[in-house]
């Protein structure tokens, strides 16, 4: 029986007793570095291949610093880089200083928004230096801006530049979004962000925060902003539509500016419900499965029920669950 | 396809923790209608589990061939009585892929869905299964990989609660640490992750008001784990918020 050696141990493979330190010795004398080429003469990954996918991306992280050995080929006599004619270096800096006096939009997220009796969503903007560093690799203080569309794709505010500074993290509700906070609003949330040079921790996530009758809040679901203008490579669903004690709602958001219609389906054993629904440019849907089929959940639930959607363009969709026991809400997206 | 010619790309696992015991139920799901919409494909899903005292497979359980529309569900229920007794959390890797048809793009990871419940409220939430390979994107790494989940303002009467999956061999040191506009990297957490392991670790939150700043979560792992934050209320134990964090992300993402 093969002896079990991978608790508090260093090999990257165990079968060939490979530790991190020689398979970075091993890459660094091999000509050309592969996965087939270790694994033939080194054995790497040829028995129990548990290792084969972390080899994989220790390689691939090796070739990304070190680089993959340059074919040999005939050095040429070297060649001076053309300059670069004044006209065009002018009009580079005229667009560096345009870029810094009327900062451009160049980086946008969606997320469902909500504010109705006991759920109130809020968004969480997160700006964190580089934890080694301490280096913002946003130069410290990053610029952005809300709007919020109602359910029926019309903008209903939009917020002046706001900013958030290095290592802070701003979470923003209702009433600091707002200047008067509406009663109720289900619909969609953008954060727009000024000369963004990347993402790095400024994904933006909104919050569902559900309070008791007497306004503490008893839960807080993070979720974060889909992709709404790429291709998915599959269809939206969820297999969880009727769990024992929960009931899952639908937060549907069109975040484009066309219209399409979308076929809701909801499997049940062999039968198959559908519901068309017409989305317009940035409208909101927000209801529970069993309101949304006309039926009730049987106490005990239905642990095969299985909801898609099948549309044309894609639907922006985050999936939450009131559990009933706990009184909790939680969620997902897609 | 020539079965000697090998693809251009091949499917790869994806990670979750089976959370399994007399209170904690787990299912786990998987259509390949999610992920892909070749009908003319057959789909397989296989779950494998690892003892948490040895870091090896002691079971495994795989899918008839599905087709695109199908569903292969499985469940803590059926899966718990091969496992080893007294313990509740499992690491597990869910390989997802079309039978003979190699990956068509760039997307050569298939999650599976992992919906969390419990007798006492102390597990709930729904997750996919997370990327160890095959997530197209790029992020920053240092001497640590970093995971970043943005708490926001926190709540009083609130914990937090990370589980942290290693889908490694090698074990691996961790920190998870708050950030915020006036102090940066303080440690709530430390320790290892055994290879092939799921720990859970808890920390009290600072207790925020809604005028008061907002923290960050971080998470610096000697390898790439594949970290989880939780909420917890104080005074019942009951989980009120469940879901995963991104790392530094190198490029600029404009949905």
């Amino acid at each position: 029986m093969k002896r079990v050696t991978n608790i508090d141990s260093g090999f990257v493979c165990h079968c060939a007793r490979i530790r991190h330190s020689e398979l970075l010795e091993i890459f660094s004398e091999a000509t050309d570095p592969s996965y087939e080429e270790f694994k033939a003469r080194y054995g790497i990954g040829g028995q129990c291949a548990s290792c084969e996918y972390e080899v994989k991306a220790i390689l691939d992280d090796y070739l990304a610093v070190h680089g993959r050995p340059a074919p040999r080929v005939e050095v040429a006599a070297p060649v001076k880089p053309p300059a670069v004619p004044l006209r065009k270096r002018l009009r580079s800096f005229a667009e560096s200083s345009k870029r810094s006096i009327f900062p451009k939009v160049n980086g946008k997220a969606c997320m469902f928004f909500i504010i109705d009796g006991q759920l109130q969503s809020s968004l969480v903007v997160s700006n964190i230096n580089n934890p080694e560093s301490n280096i913002n690799p946003n130069r410290d203080n990053v610029s952005f801006r809300v709007l919020i569309y109602d359910g029926e794709g019309k903008l209903v505010h939009q917020t002046g530049k706001m900013s958030v500074g290095p290592n802070e993290t701003v979470e923003l509700f209702p009433e600091e979004i707002f200047d008067r906070v509406p009663e109720h609003i289900v619909g969609s949330l953008y954060v727009e962000y000024y000369n963004l040079e990347c993402t790095n921790t400024l994904r933006p996530y909104c919050v569902l925060n559900y309070t008791d009758a007497n306004g503490r809040i008893r839960s807080r679901q993070h979720y974060h902003d889909k992709l709404y203008t790429k291709t998915i490579p599959g269809f939206v669903q969820c297999p969880s539509a009727f769990p024992p004690g929960r009931v899952c709602w639908l937060a549907l958001t069109n975040c484009s500016p066309r219209d399409f219609n979308a076929t809701l389906n909801l499997r049940l054993g062999d039968e198959v419900k559908k519901v068309q629904l017409h989305f317009g440019p940035q409208q909101t849907v927000f209801r529970s499965i069993p309101e949304v089929f006309g039926m009730e959940i049987p106490p005990e639930g239905r642990r095969d029920a299985h909801f898609w959607i099948e549309s044309e363009h894609y639907v922006m969709t985050y999936f939450f669950w009131n559990d009933i026991p706990t009184d909790v809400w939680f969620g997902q997206h897609h | 396809m020539n079965p000697n010619e090998k693809a251009a790309r091949e499917w790869v696992p994806t990670s979750f923790f089976l959370a399994a015991s007399d209170d904690y139920r787990t299912e786990i799901t998987f259509s390949p209608r999610q992920y892909a919409r070749n009908e003319t494909a057959k789909y397989v899903s296989e779950i494998c589990i690892y003892d948490p005292g040895t870091g090896r497979p002691c079971h495994r359980r795989r899918s008839e061939p599905i087709g695109l529309g199908d569903c292969f569900r499985t469940s803590s229920d059926e899966l718990r009585q091969h496992l080893p007794a007294n313990q509740s959390y499992f690491y597990c890797e869910a390989f997802n892929s079309a039978v003979d048809t190699p990956p068509p793009d760039t997307n050569i990871a298939m999650p599976s869905n992992i919906h969390y419940s419990s007798k006492s409220g102390k597990l709930q939430g729904d997750l996919g299964s997370n990327y160890i390979f095959g997530a197209p994107r790029k992020a920053f790494k240092g001497d640590f990989y970093y995971d970043h989940f943005p708490l926001g303002k926190g709540v009083p009467g609130m914990r937090l609660k990370v589980f942290l999956m290693n889908p490694y061999v090698r074990p691996s040191t961790f920190q998870v640490y708050l950030t915020s506009k006036n102090q940066r990297n303080q440690i709530v957490a430390e320790g290892t992750v055994a290879g092939k392991n799921v720990i859970d670790v808890e920390g009290d939150l600072p207790e925020f008001t809604k005028a008061g700043d907002g923290v960050a979560v971080v998470v610096a792992g000697e390898l790439k784990l594949n970290p989880i934050y939780g909420l917890i209320q104080k005074n019942t134990g009951i989980m009120c918020g469940l879901d995963h964090g991104h790392p530094f992300l190198m490029q600029r993402l404009s949905h």
